[in-house]
């Protein structure tokens, strides 16, 4: 059917009164600092809470392995926010689909957003969507200036989630505690934080390259045979216990 | 009306319609139909050639938003703040029409703003213990 067609054509949809929805966002500045990682839990624990979301895969480096559509394969929509509509796919999604959006943005993508939010936040707000914008700190100094950008540009559009990823054993994370711009963040926005620990190269690697989650690891349904070893599976039990836990205690954030 | 307000009103440039406004009745139809505001963007552009965001359509079409009934609660007030004469105002100051004086004395809302993040990404980021000591 022509799109003109489709104008005339009836359409008999529930008229909606107005639902809050969700958009839940990595704030994509600084790249291997562990966004898909943590969006892969998230999504795990969204099932589990028996939530429909839609996943958007906006990684514009457009790699297979590791990115959310290699994990999420036909479950996961990818998108090129580098056009004219940007991130319109936000609305366009919350108005056919489910109420919450998980967003994958992928390094750089920074510009965009920004320009994105300046322009179409004050509309997003009237039809009831929240955005909850997810940094993630590591030891690297790059991770914190990258958060701070980000909010230095969204201001209070949207609320704070900042997951400490231990990225490396004895993960110091002094750059985000204890400096003068990243208190001043915490003294403003005041973001629940989630701390991710470090996960053991033996399960984090052969699970990136299989594009297996901890779910599945947890669950013994990954198709590498190296992740079915019982400590390994015990491990990804226990990193996904973890997580959702920390999840639990933070639902408002994440759900509508 | 005070004369000089209505001379500024008189003298403001009328406002232009609104550019999507001849195609309201569309618009409206086309969303009660279903069509998304990408969709209906779309239509816009092939059959008028104009080129509109999803915000501009959503402005249109938003529903009004309606008061429900019931008795007002009153909104929180602080101290009523004391208007004292500026000892030495600027000059002729006394002599300009003053509008807001029927409010002088009263309470007024408070405003709830919230702080604005400041960050300057030229700046290194400053270790607190570092920038107490100034080492």
């Amino acid at each position: 059917m022509s799109l003109a067609e489709s104008i005339s054509a009836p359409v008999a949809r529930p008229v909606q009164q107005s639902p809050l929805k969700r958009v839940i966002l990595t704030m994509g500045g600084k790249g291997g600092v562990g966004k898909t990682s943590f969006v892969l839990c998230l999504a795990e624990w969204l099932k589990g809470q028996g939530a429909e979301f839609t996943m958007l895969d906006l990684d514009t480096e457009n790699k297979s392995r590791g990115s959310l559509k290699h994990y999420f394969e036909g479950a996961a929509r990818k998108v090129d926010i580098h056009t004219p509509a940007g991130l319109d796919a936000f609305i366009d999604c919350l108005d056919d689909g489910p109420k919450v959006i998980l967003a994958d943005m992928g390094a750089g993508s920074g510009w965009v957003a920004h320009e994105w939010f300046d322009t179409m936040f004050e509309s997003a707000q009237e039809m009831g969507i929240a955005f909850t914008a997810v940094g993630i700190i590591t030891p690297d100094p790059a991770s914190v200036e990258s958060v701070l950008s980000w909010a230095k540009a969204l201001q209070h559009k949207v609320q704070y989630v900042i997951v400490e990823n231990e990225a490396v054993l004895h993960a110091d994370f002094s750059y985000w505690r204890l400096t003068e711009q990243a208190e001043q963040f915490r003294q403003i926005f005041n973001p629940i934080t989630i701390p991710m620990k470090y996960r053991l190269p033996d399960l984090e690697n052969p699970a990136r390259q299989y594009g297996a989650t901890l779910g599945e690891v947890a669950a013994r349904r990954s198709k590498a045979p190296e992740l079915e070893r019982s400590s390994l599976v015990a491990r990804a039990q226990g990193y996904q216990r973890q997580i959702f836990q920390d999840l639990d205690r933070s639902k408002e954030l994440f759900l509508v | 009306m005070d004369p000089t307000f209505q001379a500024i009103l008189d003298s403001l440039p009328s406002k232009p319609p609104a550019p999507l406004e001849p195609y309201r009745e569309l618009i409206h139809e086309m969303r009660r139909r279903g069509q998304t505001y990408r969709e209906i963007a779309q239509v816009l552009a092939e059959r008028f050639q104009i080129q509109v965001d999803l915000g501009a359509i959503h402005d249109l079409v938003k529903p009004r938003r309606k008061r429900k009934p019931g008795p007002k609660e009153p909104r929180p007030v602080s101290t009523p703040a004391v208007h004292k004469p500026e000892a030495a105002g600027p000059k002729g100051y006394d002599s300009l029409p003053r509008p807001v004086a029927a409010f002088e004395g009263r309470p007024f809302p408070v405003t709830n703003k919230r702080p604005v993040f400041e960050y300057d990404e030229n700046e290194p980021l400053r270790l607190i213990s570092n920038s107490k000591t100034g080492e």
